[in-house]
């Protein structure tokens, strides 16, 4: 078992908006091995509020979380080794590619590891093995992270989190900010790490054709509740998803435009252009 | 002579390889221009130029007839203004009220005159019950209305957005391309940088770059056509423009083509 949730509310409190209920009696479960999970909904919906919980960042205000055989109330307690949760679910921020500080990619990607006391050699081992992974060849460990493209330096701060070797990795928007071939070589990246290493990876996004493509896990929250926990194309079938604030993916909602118009019957749940098209040339056929 | 004028315009930031590469274009008086590239492209590069931030190695700028220099930079920035990326790297106020007076402070507008203005272009950019607010109380959306709003109290009439929308959920962002149109029916010159295709739709015309280089550069519909114009800028059409070409030449799918461009071209 990796992460349960189990009724946890938590209320922020500031000087702008008072105390406000940022998730609500949230029941959830994460395996700690291979799932592949998408995590949707508005700004203001909650989304990065339940991340933060998921490796103990903050604690439930109300409820309580299991997260690798640690109990996590709202009090802080001394037999919990904080910092192993940490090391077990690695956290990446929105827009990571702002907080690389080290003068080198090597310096920047084993600052992780060797937080936890990890000894240098073996941390830049480890800062290595975690580059390839994301893609970069090693003539990228001695170069300064400011002098590399935005989609590189992406990768850079992952690698920074992967190096700590998480079971579960949890990403807030991640291919924000990128070009469209950007996105999917990232996508496809965090796809084959999940894949070849069984980590278990949960995405927040806001882009209905990545979760349509890629994802066969989708949580949505709404006003700070978990409202969907299922299959996207189920997800995707209801009949107004509008109303919590989500969007169709593009593929479904040019389909159904052209049923509308053109009085046809496509099957509109096609995840790829390529399916779509095949879509359309066996209805014209008929 | 055009509105806005780039010759053969190049700039390297280390003296090496080039990150633009003789760019040449021309931009009406109130043409919206869409610039689409991958990262890396230099479309960014290319913005700082336009506004006078980066000094060109070779070539030449030229806004309604002047030529961009050290002498002139700052008479031409007032005509043109630029709303960045991430809302929280140009908030310099205190609040709003401050945030906006910000760009008219530097022209020393008299006192009375900028409070009127300020209420003014508050109100143009629906943020009038704003004013006393602090920049963590608003969202992106609204901070980058509020750096609209400094611009034209400046009386820009050339916009620049260099991925104004990128860091904005898909709500806010709608919020804002709405606005944008509002602007273009004013007159204003837009020129929109971004990844989003379907924002680059809305344009009068779309500027592709590649590798520093001016890929392509036609009306939007033409340019759309074009599928080699994406792919080999490592750019993707909109659904609906992929599918409409991928059906192109054969006779029975006409119907289903024209459907396709009436869908993505509704604006």
């Amino acid at each position: 078992m990796g992460i349960r949730f189990n009724q946890v509310s938590y209320d922020y409190s500031s000087f702008a908006q008072g105390l406000y209920t940022a998730i609500k009696d949230i029941n959830l479960e994460i395996t700690e091995k291979n799932e592949f999970i998408a995590l949707v909904g508005h700004t203001g919906s909650g989304k990065s509020t339940l991340a933060k919980h998921m490796n103990a960042l903050i604690f439930p205000t109300s409820g309580s979380l299991e997260i690798f055989g640690n109990i996590i109330t709202s009090k802080r307690s001394k037999k919990i080794k904080y910092n192993s949760i940490r090391k077990k679910v690695g956290l990446v921020f929105q827009f990571p590619e702002y907080q690389l500080f080290e003068e080198t990619v090597e310096k920047d990607i084993m600052f992780g590891p060797m937080n936890f006391k990890i000894t240098r050699d073996k941390a830049k081992i480890l800062a290595k093995e975690a580059l390839n992974l994301v893609g970069l060849n090693d003539a990228y460990l001695s170069r300064n992270p400011y002098n590399l493209s935005g989609g590189e330096k992406k990768r850079v701060s992952i690698a920074g989190i992967l190096a700590m070797d998480p079971d579960i990795l949890v990403l807030d928007e991640p291919t924000s900010g990128l070009d469209p071939a950007g996105k999917r070589v990232l996508m496809n990246l965090f796809k084959d790490i999940n894949e070849k290493t069984g980590k278990t990876i949960v995405i927040i996004t806001h882009d209905m054709d990545l979760v349509y493509q890629y994802f066969n896990r989708v949580l949505v929250m709404n006003d700070g509740k978990l409202i969907y926990d299922g299959l996207p194309e189920q997800l995707f079938k209801e009949k107004d998803i509008y109303k919590n604030h989500l969007d169709y993916p593009n593929t479904i909602k040019v389909l159904t435009y052209l049923n509308q118009q053109l009085n046809l019957n496509l099957d509109v749940y096609q995840k790829t252009n390529a399916e779509a098209l095949l879509e359309i040339k066996k209805a014209v056929k008929l | 002579m055009s509105y806005i004028e780039v010759k053969e315009l190049s700039y390297s930031y280390n003296n090496k390889t080039n990150v633009l590469e003789d760019i040449s274009i021309n931009v009406e008086k109130g043409e919206w221009i869409a610039i689409l590239g991958h990262n890396g492209s230099g479309k960014s590069t290319l913005a700082k130029a336009l506004v006078g931030l980066l000094e060109p190695a070779k070539g030449e700028i030229v806004i309604d007839g002047t030529i961009l220099n050290e002498d002139s930079a700052y008479e031409v920035r007032k005509k043109i203004g630029i709303v960045f990326q991430n809302p929280d790297n140009q908030f310099v106020g205190v609040t709003v009220r401050d945030d906006i007076a910000f760009g008219m402070e530097n022209l020393c507008v008299p006192r009375e005159k900028m409070l009127e203005k300020i209420e003014f272009y508050a109100k143009k950019v629906n943020m009038l019950d704003f004013l006393d607010k602090e920049p963590t109380n608003l969202s992106g959306g609204q901070k980058q209305r509020v750096a609209i709003a400094g611009i034209l109290a400046m009386q820009s009439d050339i916009i620049i957005f260099d991925e104004a929308t990128s860091m904005l959920d898909p709500f806010s962002r709608e919020e804002l391309v709405k606005y944008i149109k509002t602007l273009h029916k004013d007159g204003l010159t837009i020129i929109m940088i971004t990844h989003e295709i379907n924002e680059a739709l809305l344009a009068d015309r779309i500027l592709v770059m590649n590798k520093g280089k001016v890929y392509a550069f036609e009306e939007t519909e033409a340019i759309m056509k074009k599928k080699e114009v994406f792919t080999d800028s490592h750019l993707e059409l909109p659904v609906a423009l992929d599918l409409a070409n991928s059906l192109e030449g054969n006779e029975s799918h006409k119907e289903i083509r024209d459907k396709l461009w009436e869908y993505a071209l509704i604006k």
